[in-house]
């Protein structure tokens, strides 16, 4: 991880500015039998995403666009509308209405963080061909990085580098440098192919993308809504139940401004709603298809905690799976777990009733009554 | 020593090798069909995938919750709405399970009187025929497909403009429905010279005019099985296909049941020509050639009239073989009962004769009450063949009725149909009657249409859509109103017409709900209705009885047709679960095939499988015990051309042989020409599979050894429960210990809980091939055995066994899985973990009662190799999947499968009782084949709940295990058959003892 840190943005700009600078002359002179260069549509692209990107200044103390409308999201909620997003309705807008909305919006959390732009209308127009392009062919695929796959194939070749040297050009004399080297580069391999095995299918962390930036973290946390309003379902049935548009607009009839993102995140909520689309929500806790997992069993008839499962939920901007939802964490959690003996239902267990009252137990766990039985989940 | 066998084969040469039958050649030449090219392939696809499925993070899967959520419906939890079941045979009153949005599952409706919640092997399936692709989708004239709206206003045009000397007709299959007769009444009021006749596709024509001469009136009568302690029926397959199958089954059983303390058995006297369902559950069975059947019933009348002192008419001439039933009927008096399954009109005549002697007629048969099923009339549709030819018929209006295949006589039909100037054809499937049609109005399916149906007069049924149609297709009230020229919603008008005229008939009043409401969530409405009542006019019969007197007794061998059980009249045969499921009597499926006893087989030198001609129509050959041996058998309903996603023509269509003029329709007729083809067919059958090889698996007695001491034809019980001891630990049962429970004297092998099965566990269909190789997925299997010699046929008797996992305490299977895909549950439940099973198949060889089945494909769809797929039904499309219930695993290709006893709905119950903090209620869980028998022949519940119903079953000495000296200790318990004879049955069947 750390040998890749040393690639950041600076260093980029670096980069791309030696390259633009290169291209810039070899444009220039092959525009030299058209038109002048400089007002030509390639031109205002490339200006306009250099103004975007902030190679080319947009005035004092006014950051770039892309510092706040991130062409990609990263692990923090950006409330901010995203490149992509604005690419997409610049086409609705005519030249003085973006304009406005740059330059001068009119009132809300956009006018305060917008306060001192001042585009020229060149710098603008350059602006809307790069957001337009930008629409029509997308942000492309997000840069990754894979240190676990960096970090083995460097261990790898420290491996092959000792086992050359081991054998062939010694250039090291101590012979336990080498086999150390082996035996370690071994030790992580292994135990990192285990853990890829381990893990293969399962997605702990998983925090994807949603359609509406919808913040656990404002709605349970800092509004202390229930979970069982949205999630309607969790004491009924197997699906916790996921509110739609009509559900939200309880609330959002009235509530039409975020204090985190504006209008712009609601407005989305609202067109659903006016229009009667569907919101396409991205699943976060996935369960394979052979497993029948039931809410109404763990919050109504067990008692759980939905953040036993779901982790503090009313602390999250963009939602994460906490746990792994592996079988063997079901498991160990059904093994101390206490059933909620006192529900008529379990009346039937005379002997664990018996063993209760002589004080031979002092609880019943969940897999004492057959929690852990294949079939309570696979069937 | 009796002798229990399941084939001729095994009667006469004993058990064999089970394995000589296994067609190895194919095996070993559909395994070459993967090539070393091919393996490498998918050792090539397999490695690629592992390699992408680690490097590749999981499918992004999207979570859209409904727009509007409504309030009754909840994401995973399902709604059940009322409706009926009724597609032109009989009407059962059903409940629809919705899971999602989607109908899923139909069960039986528990209010309604006459089946309190039973259900067939057809209604179970005609779920199905809901995401059938072949459905026509759009309204076509001339097979070019045009709008509602186009083809609403030229056929009202062209019916408007039709000169006033041609007539049209409306040709329906028999309505039941209030709201529909109405609309063609108002239909007749528009056009008067529009005639409705009704089509039928097995005809009960002589029943009904039998009817119309002894009360005036063309009447079905209600019949009440459950109040006869008599009864005895001349070819009347009532419990399989014969008027109200389901609510006879319901009310036979009823006098059939000793569980409850009951001291007494109804007795069941049966003639027939060939072995039905019904007559393989008789305690009497007259084997007897068809051409005599009027000739008994004319014997039995006279021998009854004889005793009472009444005069007696024309000689039938079998007075002294039926003297001692009529013995029987005059003892049992007005408790008896006595049908016939004949559509000639002197013969029912008769019966009614017999009835009225007896005083049944106010007791067991309920003249004031009619059933509405089959209206048709012989000689209707005879007028109707004959205006088309002659060209006075201008529109031909067929409303459901298929004439194309149902007419007693397709074949003129179709010619008589191009004489008439417009032809409409109002349907839900793509039948054979669309291609002859000018204009295809696509009808909806019963479960997406609006209508209400009355099969009982005075027992009403709402029949509600549990979706929309899923095709562009319009309900048939709809369809009638837009005629009409109506400009109303079908809702709107079966509203108004049950405001209208029926609730004010209802005696129910409710001031704060409204009873429209009550009965839509009911779906049952009873109504008095002001009629004369009736009473027998006529008692002349010397006319009828020198008929039949006079009839002639064909001398050579005879055919009879009749409808089988999985399939019926042919409406469903498109249905992969109905094709698939066994013929209750034979084991066939995917085919008929000419029925002959073994003498015949062996004096004509046939095998099974050897295809002969009956007049040009060539079947197969399958030896039938129990059959008369100058009678072959064949099954109405199989060689329908509907055109399909998959067209195949199942079976041959045999009507063509049984066409008579003039005198209406008779289902058996004198073979003039049988041929040799000298070709072979293997037929699909599950017969001799699972055998047991002779051990004491199906226990019997007869009812004076049973009051003599309950626990007779059960000795060995006992004795084998003292010979228990075991190597491993006793399981301890700290909670529920689930059993199940089977009286083998309530089943009649009706098949119902078979395809209940089906449905609930998605378990697939296969196919005719891979059935022939033993490959049925069946959870459940009705075992048919018979008893005594194959060539005495009267004296064969059938006793029906189902067998489903015994969740067996000492499991044989659950200790050789190498990887414990199969474990035991801590309620007892042998359990099998899908996703955990490697498939060495090790248990399905350890298990004793060969009920675990291997998916040697992936029949449904279950994962996304394509050649791991074999779907030869058509059911892993997009559309029939929808079908699936979502509660169940799909299985996927290599792994075991078998019954779990409903462990989703156990799950469900169990957590149901915990949110309400209460115990878990006794027979709150029912299985799937349990809730769908219309016997009620299945009881499932918790053995350690001392006020269980299964406790009190543990007690009773009938109680027996299958292979019970195996000491696997199963949680599935049967209670003997017991028979209402006079004669010991053997108690020792024979018996291996394994050492």
């Amino acid at each position: 991880m750390k040998i890749f840190s040393c690639i950041t943005p600076l260093n980029i700009r670096f980069v791309l500015i030696a390259g633009l600078l290169c291209s810039f002359s070899t444009r220039a002179v092959s525009s030299e039998n058209g038109h002048a260069f400089n007002e030509s549509d390639e031109y205002n692209l490339m200006m306009g995403e250099r103004l975007f990107n902030g190679l080319i200044t947009t005035g004092d103390n006014t950051p770039s666009c892309i510092s706040c409308h991130a062409k990609f999201s990263g692990d923090e909620m950006n409330w901010n509308p995203e490149a992509m997003v604005i690419a997409n309705s610049v086409d609705s807008l005519d030249f003085d209405e973006f304009k406005s909305i740059v330059n001068s919006p009119a009132d809300g959390f956009i006018a305060k963080v917008h306060k001192g732009y001042d585009l020229s209308d060149d710098q603008i127009a350059q602006i809307r061909v790069y957001l337009k392009t930008l629409g029509t062919e997308g942000v492309g695929e997000k840069p990754r990085n894979h240190p676990q796959l960096m970090l083995f194939l460097v261990v790898g070749l420290l491996m092959a580098a000792a086992l050359v040297d081991l054998l062939f050009t010694k250039f090291v004399r101590y012979k336990m440098v080498h086999i150390l080297i082996i035996l370690i580069g071994v030790t992580v391999h292994l135990k990192m192919a285990y853990v890829g095995a381990a893990g293969l299918g399962r997605s702990e962390g998983y925090m994807p993308d949603q359609p509406i930036k919808f913040s656990h973290k404002v709605h349970a946390g800092a509004n202390k809504i229930d979970c069982m309003y949205c999630h309607f379902n969790a004491e009924k049935g197997k699906s916790a139940g996921i509110p739609g548009p009509g559900l939200c607009m309880n609330c959002h009839i009235i509530v039409r401004e975020g204090s985190h993102s504006g209008k712009s995140e609601i407005a989305k909520l609202i067109k659903h709603y006016e229009e009667g689309t569907d919101i396409e929500w991205v699943r976060v806790h996935n369960l394979p298809d052979h497993v029948f997992f039931s809410h109404a069993q763990h919050v109504n008839a067990g008692k759980i905690d939905c953040n036993q499962c779901h982790g503090a939920v009313e602390e999250m901007d963009i939602l994460k799976q906490e746990n792994d939802l592996s079988m063997g964490w079901c498991l160990d959690c059904h093994k101390n777990t206490n059933v909620q003996f006192g529900n008529d239902y379990y009346s039937i267990y005379d002997k664990y009733h018996s063993e209760l009252a002589q004080g031979a137990r002092d609880s019943i766990k969940a897999a004492d009554i057959g929690a852990n039985d294949c079939m309570k989940c696979h069937y | 020593m009796k002798k229990y066998w399941k084939s001729i084969e095994e009667y006469e040469d004993g058990v064999k090798d089970d394995h000589a039958h296994l067609p190895n050649k194919i095996q070993a030449s559909e395994a070459l069909k993967a090539s070393r090219r091919d393996f490498l392939k998918y050792f090539g696809f397999s490695v690629a995938s592992a390699a992408v499925l680690a490097s590749c993070e999981r499918p992004v899967k999207k979570a859209i919750p409904l727009l509007i959520q409504p309030e009754e419906i909840r994401p995973g939890i399902a709604s059940y709405y009322a409706s009926t079941f009724y597609v032109g045979s009989e009407a059962v009153p059903i409940l629809v399970k919705v899971r999602d949005g989607r109908p899923i599952k139909i069960e039986g409706n528990e209010s309604s009187v006459m089946t309190r919640g039973g259900t067939s092997a057809q209604v179970q399936a005609s779920l199905l025929g809901l995401y059938d692709e072949s459905r026509p989708k759009n309204p076509s004239f001339n097979k070019e497909e045009i709008t509602w709206d186009k083809a609403n206003a030229d056929v009202k045009e062209a019916l408007d403009n039709l000169p006033a000397d041609k007539t049209m007709v409306l040709l329906t299959a028999t309505v039941i429905s209030p709201s529909q007769k109405a609309l063609i009444q108002k239909l007749k009021t528009k056009y008067p010279n529009l005639k409705q006749v009704t089509l039928d596709p097995y005809s009960y024509s002589g029943l009904r005019e039998a009817y119309s001469d002894i009360v005036g009136e063309a009447i079905i009568p209600t019949f009440r099985f459950d109040k006869a302690e008599l009864i005895v029926s001349f070819g009347a397959d009532f419990l399989g296909t014969w008027l109200l199958p389901t609510v006879f089954t319901h009310q036979y059983v009823q006098n059939r049941k000793l569980d409850n303390g009951q001291k007494k058995l109804s007795k069941h006297i049966h003639f027939e020509g060939f072995m039905s369902l019904t007559g393989s559950n008789a305690d009497e069975r007259f084997v007897i050639k068809p051409s005599e059947e009027g000739k008994y019933v004319l014997s039995l009348y006279n021998e009854v009239a004889k005793s009472q002192g009444l005069p007696t008419l024309d000689k039938g001439g079998f007075e002294s073989a039926v003297k001692e039933v009529a013995q029987q009927l005059l003892n049992a008096k007005s408790a008896s009962l006595v049908v016939s399954g004949s559509n000639d009109k002197n013969v029912q005549l008769l019966v009614a004769g017999i009835n009225t002697m007896l005083g049944a007629h106010g007791s067991t048969i309920d003249l004031n009450q009619d059933i509405n099923l089959y209206q048709g009339n012989d000689s209707a549709l005879e007028q109707l063949l004959q205006s088309c030819k002659q060209g006075s018929v201008g529109a031909l209006i067929c409303l459901e009725s298929n004439p194309a295949y149902n007419m007693p006589d397709a074949g003129s039909f179709k010619e008589a149909i191009e004489k008439v100037g417009l032809t409409v054809n109002i349907t839900a499937q793509n039948d054979e009657t669309s291609s002859l049609c000018k204009y295809v109005l696509p009808a909806s399916h019963f479960l997406e249409s609006w209508g209400d149906a009355e099969a009982v007069s005075g027992m009403l049924s709402l029949t509600q859509p549990v979706i929309r149609p899923i095709y562009n297709t319009r309900d048939v009230n709809q369809i009638l109103l837009n005629l009409l020229g109506e400009d109303i919603s079908s809702y709107d008008y079966l509203h108004q017409h049950w405001q209208k005229n029926i609730i004010p008939q209802s005696t129910d009043s409710n001031p704060f709900i409204s009873a429209w409401k009550v009965t839509l969530s009911a779906g049952l409405l009873s109504v008095t209705m002001d009629k004369k009542p009736k009473s027998i006019l006529n008692t002349n019969l010397s006319s009828a009885a020198s008929k039949v007197s006079s009839d002639k007794n064909t001398d050579g061998l005879e055919l009879i047709a009749y409808q089988s059980v999985p399939v019926g009249d042919g409406k469903m045969a498109n249905n992969p679960w109905l094709q698939e499921l066994p013929d209750p009597v034979s084991r066939v499926c995917w085919d008929n095939y000419f029925s002959v006893s073994p003498t015949l087989a062996d004096e004509k030198g046939w095998k099974q499988g050897d295809v002969i001609s009956i007049s040009n129509i060539e079947l197969p050959v399958f030896v039938q015990p129990g059959n008369h041996h100058q009678v072959i058998s064949v099954a109405l309903g199989y060689g329908r051309t509907m055109e399909g996603p998959k067209p195949e023509v199942i079976g041959k269509d045999v009507k063509p042989l049984f066409v008579s003029k003039g005198t209406g329709v008779k289902y058996h007729t004198a073979i003039a020409d049988i041929k040799n083809t000298g070709r072979t067919y293997e037929l699909a059958t599950t017969q001799s599979h699972h055998s047991m090889e002779g051990r004491a698996i199906v226990r019997e007695t007869s009812l004076s050894e049973y009051l003599k001491d309950p626990a007779s034809g059960n000795e060995m019980h006992a004795e084998i429960e003292k010979l228990h001891t075991s190597l491993y630990d006793k399981h301890e049962y700290k909670g529920h210990h689930w059993a199940m429970f089977i009286d083998l004297n309530s089943c009649t092998g009706c098949n119902a809980c078979v395809v209940a099965c089906n449905v609930e566990n998605n378990v697939p269909v296969v196919g005719r091939n891979e059935v022939r190789r033993s490959h049925e997925m069946h959870w459940l299997r009705i075992d048919r055995y018979y008893t005594q010699a194959p060539n005495d046929p009267s004296s064969l008797r059938v006793v029906r066994q189902p067998v489903m996992c015994q969740h067996c305490d000492n499991a044989p299977c659950e200790n050789v899985c190498p990887v414990a895909a199969t474990t035991h549950s801590s309620e007892g439940i042998n359990q099998m973990a899908y996703n955990r099973c490697i498939g060495t198949r090790y248990c399905n060889n350890n298990c004793p009662y060969k009920v675990r089945r291997f998916n040697w494909y992936d029949y449904n769809g279950a994962d996304s190799i394509p050649y791991n797929r074999k779907d030869p039904a058509g059911m892993s499309t997009d559309l029939k999947r929808l079908v699936l219930n979502p509660d169940v695993t799909v299985r996927a290709k290599g792994v075991i499968e078998k019954c779990s006893f409903c462990i989703q709905r156990i799950q469900e119950k169990k957590l149901d009782a915990k949110t309400a903090g209460e115990p878990l209620r006794d027979g709150a869980i029912q299985t799937a084949c349990q809730q769908g028998c219309p016997a009620k022949a299945i009881t499932f519940g918790d053995m350690n709940d001392e006020k269980s119903v299964v406790s009190k079953m543990m007690k009773d000495p009938r109680r027996y295990h299958l292979l019970e000296e195996l000491h696997t200790l199963p949680s599935v318990a049967y209670l003997t058959k017991v028979r209402n004879i006079e004669e010991k049955l053997n108690a020792e069947p024979e018996h291996k003892t394994h050492s």
